[in-house]
């Protein structure tokens, strides 16, 4: 009965100690919810800065009695040598406390990207808050924070609508990766080097930044998504655009969904196919001390536009024009695994590959790796498919007309 | 007072829950690289064995719990002496289980909550459970059994339809992986969580039907095994080595990489959930088994008064016990290398030969 | 024999009810003493009258409004019957003869019973009989002539359901038991009626069938009853108070209804109903936690639909007890858990609203309890106007003035109706009320505080019993034969065996060689 009496009183008093604060208990009205962040390069050597956009709650669309008055985000920025100092030093400047496990964005800025990204990480992975799913961009021919400041049409919240578009781009067209904070680590970490989607502005930026942006049908400023920015050792040292961007995504095997537009008979680039499955596969060998690079890639696409009259009634035809589909991705890939090996860096994981399988072969070749990497010989196989063409089969155009 | 009872299921519970404890969060077995799920394979058999040493003892001596018949075989002074060892161990231990649950907890979510508070919870509930007895115990875990099963697929489900999983992070398995890995999974991963089973010593006397904790401890040993193994290896297809080596807690970084229909998201709090579950089983079987150790060797009549003193040991020496959680983790390896090894294998195995011998040449009076 | 002590005998009762107090041979001393024992109370009729042809005095006494008076004319005459018929047979001229005659003539009626002594006496008169004295007797003969105004058999009002049978208990012990007896054609349904209540004397009547019910349950049973030792059983929830096990916990252990069919079911499940005189509310036990959540009408509809409700409710009894939990601890503690806009959406509402998610949730739901209670004391036409008023205008009128946000009114009133859908009212009551106290722990210590006292719940529930049934069974202990009618319910053909645990023996339902009912259906 005793040990019962002293167990009750002890469970009071810890009940009671309870109540004494609230600890880790925060209201929603006391946090400012960061909607992404940029990184710049500081004024000073070593120093940071960094862009929030905070998001206002009273002015976002979702809100009932939303006042249009009002931007929807907030831009606050502060310079440190650490990426965490300066998220805490912006209290000085923000009366609600940043708030990061909503943050979708993670903008850096191009300068910065040229001089190395490798130290800034280590923040995302560290904290519970930050999440490691965001998405990373570099900017292009601006800052990071220039690139947050912009207010996007439709999308009320900035960096929501930039992650969007990238997603969108990124699954329709294929020239743009979904590269996450997880996966930058993992390709930092690794033995290859790695890409990530540049971000730019068009039109005017100080434009971009008033309310008044929103109130014309073409907007002043926008955000597009613009090319891949290649990485050697953490820094940025060029930008891959079109068909070579889209050449390495599709060695990397992260095609979604794309189109293509393939040469039939004379015609240039006049028949339309929608790839809409694609698998690749690498194997990577060492012969004779040299790298070979075989590149397996599977396409199944639908014609969706054709220029000139294509019968596509006829398997014949279809076996055309899946020749000149495989054509045409041989020679975006060919080129895109060209320009990396002029650059020297290997953005298509071909070091983690061989790594992977053999371990041995890698020891080898691991010290002047970016060296034999650019005298690498490379196998292109594609096996591409057309699967259908669409709701007809011949064109409403005639056979002979031009 | 009636002898309390547990069933065949409830014992499977138990064992699948108490296996599951801290093994499903923090990483095992780091020595063997990506192929720890291959350890956890190499170490079940090793786990089985040792489970049927503990319940070979009980079935010789059923009615008795490990320090009962520790002093029957080695004599009274030996055995004594030998039986109190097992009391500091298995507290420390204990709070060490704790220890980890707190900090996952700190870490997660509550970074600014005093540790103090979060462990004390826990010891309450766990003081609470047991003071209502191991019968009730038993219960509560076969209910849980089906609550962490049910976390279990929800967490498995959700990370393999993200689409993380990347079985090229497993394969291929060269000779050196098998080789580390076989190295990781003895003794290590057969000591923590295997091992750890010797708690159950204690607590089969309670068992009803002695002829069946055999085959329910293999079963439950066997699916553990096979469930931790496969947590393990998701964990190294979603996070790749490196960061499953660096992670203090892999499990609760593969659960925040999910991104379900961007809605479908962060789901750490299951992550937190299934730990606090494991850490409540394996705490609680811990603490009963010191109570009954101690009840036993110092002639306690009723068991339940030493909930109290119990608990409050194991919290305090969860908090004091290191000053940071690397260095909890370093203690941890000594520990494991040197001192449970002893107790969770050398002793049993030493009980059952000097049993044989005794037993064959008729030396018990 | 006159009662010596008369002065202690019209006081409430005596207190060695071993002696015997024998009535008396006068009757005037015998009417005296009657008026006197009862106060002089106007209900008590003493109507008295000479037998013709004798002399002897006679009277008959009932309390009115106890009695059908129809019957009492009958009993009266049937008694005094030889009066015009065999009046030349028979010189009967002492009260000795006309006793021994009467005796002759009415017992040959049934239901007509001799009475000597004075305390039976008392006890006939109270519970509707009424008494015939005879100048010159010591003893009296008593009718059943019970009656007088009682409800008659209605719908349920507490336990609707859509499909099964419409009628329910009412106030009569008597019309309980057969209503029960009805629907279980079998000798084997023993009744067992005691009186409990020193002050009262209510029937307790328990119900069970012989060779299903746990013969150590009900040895339980009894000997708690017998401890029983208050002055008043007004109604069942007396007895299921005092009988329960564990005083201080949250969740009944003692299941009620009002519906026959379902005691019928219990009662063939092995259980044992206890039914107390002037209240339709039958008690069942032992009771499982899962029982609760079963409703008979589970058993009428097909089993995948039955399953899927069966389910839903298990899913409003978690949203019930930790609906608002979760969320606080979610809007306080977790906020990475929600979905970003959802996120967004939130902060947006709850810009301007003055107080602390907590306080929020605690005013909302005290309101919501409010509105309930002031609903149920209310007249059925009132009860709709406060209806109005609390969810109407006040929750609109709360969200429009900014003091608490849209989200909580939300989550409060699913809440509010998850309860509802709990069958048994006294279980979801227990939900509500333990709700604040999860509430208040997600408050401070957000998810991990819920699942501590998730712990703590669960080990307090897997300790309780219900006359030594363990009270998480089928669950915890788990039983897989018993799971065919627990979380979800299998089809009828399957569920060949009663709940184990509940009941050991006699456990087969069907003989399943043959698919036919066993002989206790």
């Amino acid at each position: 009965m005793r040990v019962k009496w002293i167990l009750r009183s002890v469970i009071y008093f810890v009940m009671l100690s309870l109540l004494t604060s609230c600890w880790n208990s925060r209201e929603l009205g006391e946090l400012g919810i960061v909607s992404g962040f940029g990184i710049d390069k500081g004024p000073n050597k070593d120093e940071y800065r960094v862009t929030f956009q905070v998001v206002n709650p009273s002015a976002t669309a979702t809100s009932t009695g939303a006042s249009k008055n009002h931007p929807p985000v907030t831009i606050y920025s502060s310079t440190d040598t650490t990426v965490f100092g300066a998220l805490r030093k912006t209290s000085k400047k923000a009366a609600r406390q940043l708030f990061f496990a909503h943050t979708q964005l993670v903008v850096i800025g191009e300068s910065l990207a040229r001089s190395g990204i490798n130290d800034i990480f280590d923040v995302f992975e560290r904290s519970h808050e930050l999440r490691l799913n965001s998405l990373v961009l570099v900017s292009r021919d601006a800052d990071a924070a220039s690139i947050l400041k912009v207010i996007l049409p439709i999308e009320s919240l900035p960096a929501m609508g930039i992650v969007k578009k990238n997603k969108n781009t990124a699954g329709v067209w294929g020239e743009n990766r979904d590269v996450n904070i997880f996966e930058l680590i993992n390709g930092i970490t690794g033995e290859s080097d790695f890409v990530i989607s540049g971000v730019r502005i068009n039109g005017d930026e100080q434009e971009g930044m008033k309310l008044s942006n929103l109130d014309q049908t073409e907007v002043k400023a926008l955000v597009v998504m613009s090319g891949l920015g290649v990485f050697k050792d953490g820094k940025l040292v060029d930008w891959m655009d079109g068909p070579k961007a889209r050449g390495t995504v599709w060695v990397q095997d992260k095609i979604k969904e794309t189109s293509i537009n393939i040469d039939y008979k004379n015609k240039k680039k006049s028949v339309s196919v929608d790839i809409n499955l694609s698998k690749t596969k690498v194997k990577v060998k060492i012969r004779e001390g040299i790298p070979v690079f075989d590149i397996h890639i599977k396409e199944k696409g639908i014609v969706n536009e054709t220029k000139s009259f294509v019968d596509l009634s006829k398997g014949d035809e279809i076996l055309k024009l899946e020749v000149s589909l495989a054509e045409q991705t041989k020679k975006e890939v060919t080129q895109a695994v060209e320009t990396a090996q002029r650059m020297q860096t290997d953005i298509f994981n071909f070091a983690n590959e061989l790594k992977r399988t053999n371990p041995k072969a890698w020891k080898s070749v691991e010290k002047d790796w970016p060296a034999l990497f650019a005298k690498g010989k490379l196998n292109v196989h594609i096996d591409a498919y057309i699967r259908s063409t669409g709701m007809r089969l011949k064109p409403y155009l005639k056979e002979n007309s031009k | 007072m009636r002898k309390e009872v547990i069933s065949s299921y409830q014992l499977f519970a138990m064992i699948v829950l108490f296996e599951f404890g801290t093994a499903l969060v923090v990483p095992i077995g780091l020595e063997s690289g990506h192929a720890v799920w291959v350890s956890i394979l190499m170490a079940l058999p090793g786990g089985i064995i040792l489970y049927l040493i503990y319940n070979y003892l009980y079935l010789e001596f059923p009615t008795m719990n490990i320090s009962g018949y520790t002093q029957k075989i080695l004599g009274k002074y030996i055995g004594w002496t030998l039986s109190l060892l097992y009391i500091p161990v298995l507290l420390f231990n204990g709070s060490r289980n704790l220890r980890e649950a707190g900090d996952l907890l700190i870490a997660a979510s509550y970074d600014q909550t005093p540790v103090f508070i979060i462990n004390s919870m826990m010891v309450i509930a766990v003081m609470y459970t047991l003071y209502k007895g191991i019968e009730v115990f038993a219960r509560s875990a076969e209910i849980y059994f089906f609550v962490i099963i049910l976390m279990g697929l929800i967490c498995n489900f959700v990370v393999i339809a993200a689409g993380l999983v990347d079985l090229k992070n497993l394969f291929p398995l060269h000779s050196k992986d098998w080789k580390d890995a076989l190295a990781s999974a003895y003794p290590n991963i057969l000591i923590f969580p295997f091992g750890e089973l010797v708690c159950f010593t204690t607590i089969f006397p309670h068992f009803n039907k002695s002829h069946k904790a055999r085959r329910a401890g293999v079963m439950a040993i066997v699916l553990s095994g096979l469930l931790l193994c496969f947590t393990h290896a998701i964990e190294i297809a979603v996070l790749g080595e490196n960061i499953y080596s660096r992670s203090t807690f892999p499990i609760f970084t593969t659960i925040t990489l999910v991104n379900l229909a961007n809605f479908i998201q962060r789901l750490d709090a299951l992550v937190i959930l299934a730990l606090v579950v494991g850490v409540f089983f394996k705490m609680s079987i811990y603490c009963y088994a010191v109570m009954s150790v101690t009840a036993d060797l110092f002639k306690v009549r009723e068991i339940r008064n030493l909930t109290l003193p119990v608990g409050i040991v194991v919290l305090f020496s969860s908090i004091v016990s290191a000053e940071s959680y690397p260095v909890h983790m370093d203690e941890g390896k000594v520990f494991l290398k040197y001192i449970l090894p002893i107790l969770c294998a050398v002793i049993p195995l030493l009980l059952v030969i000097v049993h044989y011998i005794r037993k064959k040449f008729g030396l018990y009076r | 024999m006159m009662p010596k002590n008369k002065e202690s005998g019209n006081t409430k009762e005596t207190q060695s009810p071993e002696k015997q107090i024998l009535i008396s041979t006068n009757l005037a001393e015998n009417l005296k003493e009657i008026s006197n024992q009862f106060g002089n109370s106007t209900d008590i009729v003493i109507r008295k009258f000479t037998i013709i042809c004798t002399r002897v005095q006679v009277a008959a006494v009932y309390i009115d409004g106890l009695v059908d008076k129809i019957k009492v004319d009958d009993f009266v005459s049937h008694a005094m019957s030889f009066n015009t018929h065999t009046e030349g047979q028979q010189e009967v001229t002492s009260g000795k003869d006309a006793f021994e005659y009467i005796k002759e003539k009415a017992l040959s009626i049934g239901e007509e019973t001799m009475i000597k002594d004075w305390k039976e006496l008392c006890g006939g008169l109270l519970s509707g009989q009424t008494l015939i004295l005879i100048e010159g007797l010591g003893e009296a003969i008593s009718g059943s002539t019970s009656g007088g105004e009682v409800r008659t058999v209605s719908e349920a009002t507490t336990q609707v359901s859509i499909r099964g049978s419409k009628e329910s208990f009412t106030e009569s012990i008597d019309t309980n038991i057969s209503l029960i007896r009805r629907r279980i054609k079998s000798p084997n349904l023993w009744v067992e009626t005691m009186k409990i209540g020193v002050v009262t004397q209510t029937n307790v009547s328990i119900m069970y069938i012989n060779g299903i019910a746990s013969e150590k349950a009900l040895q339980k049973l009894k000997t708690q009853l017998k401890e029983i030792h208050v002055d008043a059983i007004l109604e069942s929830g007396y007895i299921e108070q005092l009988i329960e096990e564990n005083k201080f916990s949250p969740f009944p252990t003692v299941f009620n209804t009002e519906r026959p069919d379902s005691v019928a079911a219990n009662l063939l499940e092995g259980r044992i109903a206890i039914i107390v005189d002037g209240t339709p509310f039958v008690l069942i036990a032992p009771a499982t936690f899962i029982m609760f959540f079963q409703a008979v009408e589970d058993y009428y509809q097909r089993f995948d639909i039955s399953s899927l409700i069966r389910l839903l409710r298990f899913l409003c009894l978690v949203i019930s007890l930790f609906g608002p939990a979760i969320f606080i601890s979610a809007l306080n503690f977790h906020q990475e858990m929600i979905p970003t806009p959802l996120l967004i959406n939130l902060a947006s509402q709850r810009e301007g609203v003055p107080f602390p998610a907590f306080v929020e949730a605690i005013i909302m739901e005290v309101t919501f309890e409010i509105i309930r209670e002031a609903g149920i004391r209310l007249p059925s036409q009132i009860g709709q106007t406060v209806s109005i008023i609390g969810g109407l205008v006040l929750g609109q009128a709360a969200v429009q003035a900014g003091i608490v946000s849209p989200a909580m009114v939300i989550v409060v009133s699913i809440t509010g109706i998850s309860s509802f859908a709990t069958p048994a009212f006294n279980m979801a009551l227990s939900i509500r009320y333990l709700r604040f106290a999860i509430v208040f722990i997600a408050a401070f210590m957000g998810l991990y505080g819920i699942s501590i006292v998730a712990f703590i719940l669960i080990a307090h529930m897997c300790s309780l019993r219900s006359l030594g049934v363990p009270y998480m069974s089928p669950l915890g202990p788990f039983i897989p034969d018993s799971q065919k009618d627990a979380v979800y319910r299998s089809p009828l053909q399957s569920m060949r065996t009663r709940p184990r645990l509940v009941s050991q023996k006699n456990n087969v339902r069907m003989d399943s060689d043959e698919g036919k009912r066993g002989d206790k259906q």
